[in-house]
């Protein structure tokens, strides 16, 4: 009935662990509870629940990758604590529990912090910049957060339920495989990830089709904004790559499950194949969210500097050259497995080169400032910052792609403080910018700046005191993934390391304070006019929160951003003659199915075949039910779409 | 022109490992030909790049504060998005830093190639590495005598390492004497080095395979040629290093003693085999990969030919 699920799976072996499942369980309820309480489940329901619009589930997105960054951040703190803890004594998270609280942090910040944050951004903002009234499906849309919410249930309740992965974020058996790991850690970690894998190629494709069939009428390819010409590569790179990992996780399932010999050492598996498929996802996959975090701060410094970008075409090529290399560097994840010099060198050299249109980048970003009157947005902060701290991470990810450099790097706290400086400084401070730059037009009013430059400074700050001495500990030796320290000569690097991470706490409290600041003094920061930072694209031509429909007329382009000109030249933008709109009708399919694939995996975790059965039974049965119905549209008349538009803002800034 | 190289790369070096001990960055103290080249890669390359992102870093900032709106500057031009000259730099200085670090790459890859036997018609002296959960084994098949947690190896002699484990993928690293590289259960890797003198150093498995992965650590002793014979001939009969942590010593390691061995254990001693079955490495590898034939190991002429 239960499968391999008994008393014992709780967690009571440990008091971290037992301490980790009653805040993930108590949180739960308390959220439960406080629904409850304030008679918010209708609310909830209709506008979230079964919502199809794309505002609404990039808010979703959002939220969920702000949840899973707390989560991964207090497993980080964890990890910094035993490692200092553990120079002169044996810290305390026992056995391989160390291991459990790394495989997680990654396996978080990567699938379910940054893959959904990113997500969540570009379903916001894709749609209005693009004067498009939402993506090209929005079912769809809606099925992959579902889907990604499923496997972030699955990560969570690994918590409370048996045990997560120790097998890293990356897998790599043999040690993945089911002789040296028979529990249900690596099991969870597998189904995570096949299910988000799924949901992130759908969401590809969702912003690839949306992209090249929803621009507004005169926005050709060479004047979409760089945000959206970011969002089209990263989405190739999604449709490209992500198969690889979903395929790669399958294998190594069936591996475990049907005891095939795929990854195996023996009987003719080769385990170098899953290391080599991993990284075929995983390197394009860095790419992937960093390129919308270019994305970001190409918006944040054109906004704020009040010019164009710099060199808009040569931006464009780079992005679509570093999409390309991309995925042509996979190699450098092990140049250690003994390939020849020959393979080594040209791997090298073709990571390398991702560094000249990325060089380019950060060049046009300073002569966009350059000649420009900048203004310190808080956004302008992380955009700043970003530039500052993510040449150092260009630089030590170079050194890595020499290859001889590497072979004494690699493994080392070295890598460890290099990718955490181009994720951190490179993709967390563009996703922050942009959620503090985007705010205002997702909830109609701005956030509290005195906050957000707090946060700015604990998280800088923090991740420079927190990293900077990993660079020395990887140049001493010190493995990565190490839960005892056996030198106690790096005690003094890893207590700046830990008193960096509690400044990182302090930016995280920050961010949770400048909502609440922001929340409770909403009113006197009331975005009226739609347009709060001077901006230049579409979306700031629209009330803030946009209409359901997001344009009531869909505007008309004619140059790169359209708003600024129109606002420069003193007249109105131009758009297409009124029309009635027509919009998605909600349903809770999505979420059904997303439901329901969180029930399949945690089944198959627990071999509990009855179940896995009916979950799927249920995923398909809501399928085939969808395919039957036709009247999924409603259409709003050209009256109905006014009266929304005055009870939405009636603030339109005189520009609509 | 080759001393104002040897003297800046030198002098980098100098100032960089100011205040570091051998023993805490053994990468920047290194011993012999791999680790030496390695230093000297790491220091051109740091300082190239310094050249460059240093002014970025400097200028982001500065540019940022010279435009700032309060300052009020009447230059302000919103259509300024190209210039001969800025998109002249913005392309050619990432190309050129590139093109030049692209080039040592190609040039010290293949020096540093972990399979080329350093020397040209000389035989290294071979050992072999066998990494277990969580000891390491080395056989040296010369002197017919194996150790546990730790390597022995001549002075002013290329040596070559083979390199496998079971049943974890694991890696073998000897910061700042050979590069690390991957062992692999069913697979042969190989490392090679020379080290120009006697002295002692710290090996690890770098690669996590499994709690207490960390303590898969031994010490490297370099011996000058004569002590080195000596300390094998003494091995065989189950002498200790001298100067080293007596070892304990057992008699002859086959496949039947290394069955034991391969259980998973912690905090193995010191061991000394005083003999051992001659395809002990070869017949390991077979567990995993029936087909598998050991080759001979190269000189450094034979290698280069055949590559």
């Amino acid at each position: 009935m239960f499968g391999r699920l008994t008393f014992d799976s709780l967690p009571f072996y440990s008091i971290i662990a037992f301490g980790g499942a009653a805040i993930t369980v108590g949180v739960g309820l308390a959220i439960l509870a406080i629904l409850t309480w304030f008679r918010l489940w209708g609310w909830l329901w209709r506008n979230y629940l079964t919502t199809l619009d794309h505002k609404r589930i990039g808010i979703m997105y959002v939220v969920v990758a702000l949840v899973m960054l707390v989560r991964g951040f207090i497993d980080a703190l964890m990890m910094r604590g035993q490692q200092m803890a553990s120079a002169t004594g044996h810290g305390f998270l026992e056995g391989d529990h160390f291991q459990q609280v790394f495989s997680a942090h990654g396996t978080i910040m990567i699938f379910f912090m940054a893959t959904p944050f990113m997500a969540g951004l570009v379903n916001f903002v894709l749609p209005l910049q693009l004067g498009a009234r939402d993506v090209a499906f929005p079912f769809l849309n809606a099925l992959s957060f579902w889907l990604t919410a499923g496997s972030v249930g699955l990560v969570l309740i690994s918590l409370v339920i048996g045990v997560f992965s120790t097998a890293g974020w990356v897998g790599y058996p043999p040690y993945s495989g089911i002789e040296r790991n028979p529990g249900v850690g690596v099991d969870y970690w597998i189904w995570a990830l096949f299910i988000s894998g799924f949901a992130t190629t759908m969401t590809g494709i969702n912003f690839i089709v949306t992209i090249m069939r929803h621009r507004a009428p005169g926005m050709t390819y060479m004047r979409m904004p760089i945000f959206v010409w970011t969002v089209l590569c990263s989405s190739v790179i999604i449709l490209i790559a992500f198969p690889a990992l979903t395929v790669a996780v399958a294998l190594l399932g069936l591996d475990r499950l049907f005891l095939t010999h795929f990854f195996t050492a023996d009987h003719g598996g080769n385990l170098m194949n899953f290391t080599n498929m991993f990284w075929m996802w995983g390197h394009p996959e860095v790419y992937l969210l960093v390129l919308p975090a270019f994305g970001v701060f190409s918006e944040v410094v054109a906004t704020f500097s009040g010019k164009k970008i710099y060199g808009y075409s040569a931006m464009v090529k780079a992005t679509v050259l570093i999409m390309f290399v991309s995925m042509l560097v996979w190699l450098h994840h092990f140049f250690t497995m003994g390939a020849s010099a020959t393979v080594n060198a040209v791997f090298g050299i073709s990571t390398m080169i991702i560094g000249v249109p990325t060089g380019l980048k950060v060049f046009n970003w300073m002569f966009t400032m350059y000649r420009g009157r900048v203004r310190f947005h808080v956004s302008m902060y992380w955009t700043l910052g970003f530039m500052v701290l993510f040449v150092i991470g260009g630089a030590t990810g170079v050194m890595h792609a020499i290859v001889p450099v590497d072979y004494n790097t690699h493994n080392t706290a070295f890598l460890v403080a290099h990718f955490h400086n181009m994720l951190v400084p490179g993709v967390l401070f563009g996703f922050v910018a942009g959620y503090m730059y985007w705010f205002p037009k997702a909830f109609g009013f701005t956030l509290n700046q005195k906050w957000g430059i707090r946060a700015f400074w604990g998280w800088a700050i923090g991740f420079t005191l927190a990293f900077m001495p990993l660079y020395a500990l990887g140049l001493m030796g010190l493995p990565r993934r190490t839960a005892e320290i056996y030198n106690p000569d790096f005690l003094p690097l890893l207590i700046v390391a830990f008193i960096g991470a509690l400044c990182v706490l302090f930016g995280i409290v920050a961010l949770v304070v400048q909502l609440y600041v922001s929340i409770r003094d909403r009113a006197q920061n009331r975005d009226l006019t739609g347009d709060p930072w001077d901006g230049r694209t579409l979306e700031w031509s629209i009330p803030s929160p946009p209409p359901a429909f997001n344009f009531a007329r869909i505007p008309i382009v004619d140059q790169i951003d359209p708003f600024a000109a129109a606002k420069r030249a003193g007249g109105k933008m131009q758009y297409e003659p009124a029309g009635p709109v027509e919009l998605p009708v909600p349903t809770i399919v999505p979420m059904v199915i997303g439901v329901s694939g969180f029930v399949l995996s945690f089944a198959a975790v627990w071999y509990m075949w009855w179940l896995f059965v009916l979950a799927a039974l249920v995923m398909l049965g809501a399928v085939i039910g969808r395919s039957f119905v036709d009247n999924n549209e409603f259409r709003m008349s050209q009256r109905e779409v006014d009266a929304a538009l005055r009870g939405s803002a009636g603030r339109a800034g005189g520009v609509q | 022109m080759r001393e104002i190289r040897r003297g800046f790369v030198v002098g980098a070096i100098l100032f960089t490992t100011t205040g570091c001990s051998r023993v805490s960055m053994p990468m920047l103290n290194p011993e012999g030909y791999v680790g030496r080249s390695g230093l000297e890669l790491l220091v051109i390359t740091t300082v190239i790049m310094a050249l460059v992102i240093v002014p970025v870093i400097a200028g982001t900032l500065w540019i940022a504060w010279r435009y700032r709106s309060s300052a009020g500057r009447t230059d302000y031009d919103p259509d300024f998005t190209d210039s001969k000259l800025i998109s002249g730099v913005t392309i050619f200085v990432p190309l050129i830093t590139i093109a030049a670090l692209g080039t040592m790459t190609w040039i010290y890859t293949h020096r540093l190639d972990p399979y080329r036997p350093l020397g040209t018609t000389e035989r290294p002296y071979e050992i072999q590495a066998v990494s277990l959960d969580y000891k390491w084994l080395f056989i040296y098949p010369e002197a017919g005598v194996a150790t546990i947690n730790q390597l022995v190896a001549p002075s002013g002699q290329p040596v070559t390492i083979r390199i496998t484990s079971d049943p974890m993928m694991t890696s073998i690293f000897i910061p700042g004497l050979i590069n690390q590289i991957y062992a692999m259960p069913g697979m042969e890797t190989r490392a090679n080095f020379l080290a120009d003198n006697p002295e002692q150093r710290e090996g690890a498995n770098a690669m996590y395979s499994g709690p207490g992965f960390e303590h898969q650590r031994f010490i490297t002793h370099i011996l000058a040629p004569d002590d080195f014979a000596a300390w094998a001939k003494g091995a065989a009969e189950g002498k200790s290093l001298e100067g080293a942590e007596a070892a304990k010593v057992e008699e002859k390691l086959d496949m039947a003693y290394y069955k034991k061995l391969v259980v998973r254990s912690n905090d193995v001693p010191i061991t000394y085999f005083k003999s051992i079955d001659a395809d002990l490495f070869q017949d390991i590898v077979r567990l995993y990969m029936p087909q598998y034939q050991m080759s001979s190991l190269p000189t450094g002429a034979e290698y280069m030919g055949a590559n």
